[in-house]
């Protein structure tokens, strides 16, 4: 069994999940109340139109003709036609994802290279004063409203020191304010998983092997207690980027970014459907993804893992 | 030179500094280590033979400290060191074999890997690049298949094909001195045996000094030429093996001989209770409210190592009267 073949047998067994989460998005949402013809038609609208405009969504069709109709389209690339905009789906998904994966990459980015530092000097130093205020300015990190610490820095950047543009994505510039408000949330977990994971494993009795060879405190650190210590935090790094990439709807809202996220709201607003259903099945194609690369890298780390990993595929 | 001094520890003090107040582990330990021998190190835990060799290994740390004393190494007090100078010193002239083969190996690095880290350490060379010698290493502690075995991983091995790993790591870079710590307490018996001959015919034909640690009084007997027994921080008795074992000078050693082997222990009696306290230790003599043969003056006058015959000593009342 290779990494290759191995991924691969991961990939195909991903279908029936993506496939289950887009009956249950289908059946979910067709539970909920309003009527999205009546939506589209407008409230003055008589019930002959409306019935009309049902007609030609098919939206009067039996639920199951509806579902497997919708699931051709899919496997075909086709995620329908966005009822509000009456232009294809993919293509409103395919403008918004850019956004949403920029700033989930950047936000991560600067997260990890804050944090995992931060709770690196943490673990070696717990009782200093720099351990402290590590620990402090973590708690604050991930313990502030996001809305809250987003609004904070519009007022301090963009209407007091007129910095940074407030909003929207128009210049390069106009990551930074809502990257920084969520790295700082995503910063405040790595660290603290990062420290609690390096003083475990810095009290392990291989540790003190490495020391009893000569090797100097960088490599006992660096390669030794980082690689045992990074399990624990790429599996936070995964969860992470895996909620970013379902687009961070708050910090989206704050700072209109036009992002995934924003786009959901305004489908969930008018019962737009077929956006909805695109946007879901988006979300947990990427989640899959990132739990295979994050099944992997704990692979590539871990031999024991990679022995159970690649017997259980035989 | 043979049976010259290699290793001086002179009053050594290592305390730990709790919340709860101050653990003298080793309090006041003078001892000398002779090139070319084996001495032992008997005692139970908490007896302060792991801090001993934490201290001489340059390992103690927070909450630990070393507060006086010296460990002449050749000539050098090592105490005096620089963290670089002595981590110079580790792993090459004094190395280590750990007592569990389980936790003592990295999980995520190959077997050659971690042996060839010993050059990386001393002679700045890639591990990589030397995994060649790592295979001659472990074809020296008589590892089966080693090509194969440099390549695996620890948890592909056997437990005694562990500690055969660990053992290769302590005699990599030919240390003068070799200190292990129980290095078969955690293995089965049969392997046992096959470890500890590895281990004296490594020592002889590398020419080492061995400081073996054990619990095991009888398997110190047969295989040291010299035994320090070690009791609350302090030395209760050392001498040359046979003497010590034949007719042992302090009740401590008596209680320990009567812990192993059906024989002796007819001959002495059990040891009772439990180590004490090294916060608040027993007043006098520290052995003394677990002292089958303690008189009232034990708890009162600390004992002195007194000169049984030369080099022979032993830290107990009966001999001062």
């Amino acid at each position: 069994m290779t990494l290759a073949k191995y991924v691969a047998k991961r990939l195909l067994q991903a279908i029936p999940t993506l496939i289950g989460v887009v009956l249950f998005m289908f059946i979910l949402i067709r539970m909920l109340p309003g009527d999205p013809a009546r939506l589209i038609a407008g409230i003055e609208a008589t019930e002959e139109d409306v019935e009309r405009i049902r007609e030609i969504l098919g939206l009067n069709r039996p639920l199951y003709v509806q579902f497997i109709d919708y699931m051709k389209d899919v496997f075909t690339g086709d995620l329908g036609t966005s009822i509000r905009f009456g232009t294809p789906v993919i293509g409103e998904i395919m403008e918004r994802l850019p956004y949403t994966i920029q700033l989930a990459l950047v936000s991560e980015f600067l997260a990890v290279i804050l944090g995992v530092p931060l709770g690196i000097m943490a673990a070696l130093r717990p009782y200093s004063a720099r351990g402290y205020l590590a620990t402090v300015f973590a708690l604050i990190g991930s313990s502030m409203p996001i809305y809250w610490m987003g609004l904070m820095f519009i007022y301090l950047f963009s209407v007091r020191l007129k910095l940074l543009p407030s909003s929207g994505a128009d210049s390069p510039s106009s990551i930074i304010l809502p990257a920084l408000t969520l790295s700082l949330l995503l910063m405040g977990n790595l660290m603290r998983i990062t420290k609690a994971s390096f003083q475990e494993v810095l009290g392990e009795n291989y540790i003190t092997t490495v020391r009893a060879k000569g090797l100097s405190e960088r490599i006992v650190i660096y390669r030794h207690a980082l690689k045992n210590a990074s399990v624990p935090i790429i599996t936070i790094m995964g969860i992470q980027l895996g909620t970013l990439l379902g687009g961070a709807i708050l910090t989206e809202t704050v700072f209109a970014w036009p992002g995934l996220g924003t786009l959901l709201i305004d489908a969930i607003s008018y019962r737009d459907y077929p956006l909805i259903q695109g946007i879901v099945i988006v979300f947990a194609t990427m989640f899959v993804l990132i739990n295979l690369i994050v099944d992997v890298i704990y692979a590539i780390i871990d031999p024991r893992v990679r022995e159970q990993l690649w017997a259980a595929e035989e | 030179m043979k049976g010259e001094t290699l290793l001086s520890v002179r009053d050594l003090r290592v305390y730990y500094h709790l919340p709860q107040g101050i653990v003298k582990a080793v309090d006041g330990v003078s001892f000398e280590v002779r090139r070319g021998e084996v001495l032992g190190i008997a005692g139970e835990s908490g007896s302060g033979k792991s801090t001993l060799i934490s201290a001489i290994m340059g390992l103690v740390s927070p909450p630990g400290r070393i507060e006086g004393g010296q460990i002449i190494f050749e000539g050098r007090d090592l105490t005096k060191l620089s963290p670089e100078e002595y981590r110079r010193i580790r792993g090459k002239d004094i190395a280590m074999v750990f007592q569990d083969p389980v936790t003592y190996l990295d999980p995520l690095f190959t077997n050659g890997f971690q042996i060839a880290e010993v050059y990386e350490a001393h002679e700045g060379v890639k591990p990589k690049k030397v995994l060649d010698r790592a295979v001659q290493v472990l074809k020296m502690v008589r590892m089966a298949d080693p090509e194969r075995r440099a390549y695996s991983y620890p948890h592909q091995l056997s437990g005694g094909m562990r500690q055969r790993v660990l053992i290769s790591m302590g005699i990599a870079a030919r240390p003068k001195l070799l200190i292990a710590d129980e290095p078969t307490s955690a293995l089965d018996v049969t392997i046992q045996a096959e470890i500890i001959e590895l281990l004296m015919d490594l020592k002889k034909d590398l020419g080492m000094t061995v400081l073996f640690v054990s619990h095991d009084l009888n398997l110190l007997a047969e295989i040291t030429d010299r035994i320090m027994v070690m009791y609350a921080g302090k030395i209760a008795e050392i001498g040359p093996t046979k003497e010590v074992v034949n007719s042992p000078q302090h009740p401590y050693t008596e209680a320990l001989l009567g812990s192993f082997g059906f024989e002796r222990k007819k001959k002495y009696p059990a040891i009772k209770g439990y180590p004490p306290s090294l916060i608040t230790p027993p007043p006098g003599c520290r052995f003394h409210p677990r002292c089958p043969k303690a008189f009232p003056d034990c708890s009162k006058r600390e004992p002195r190592l007194i000169e049984i015959k030369p080099g022979w000593r032993a830290a107990c009342l009966l001999h001062e009267s």
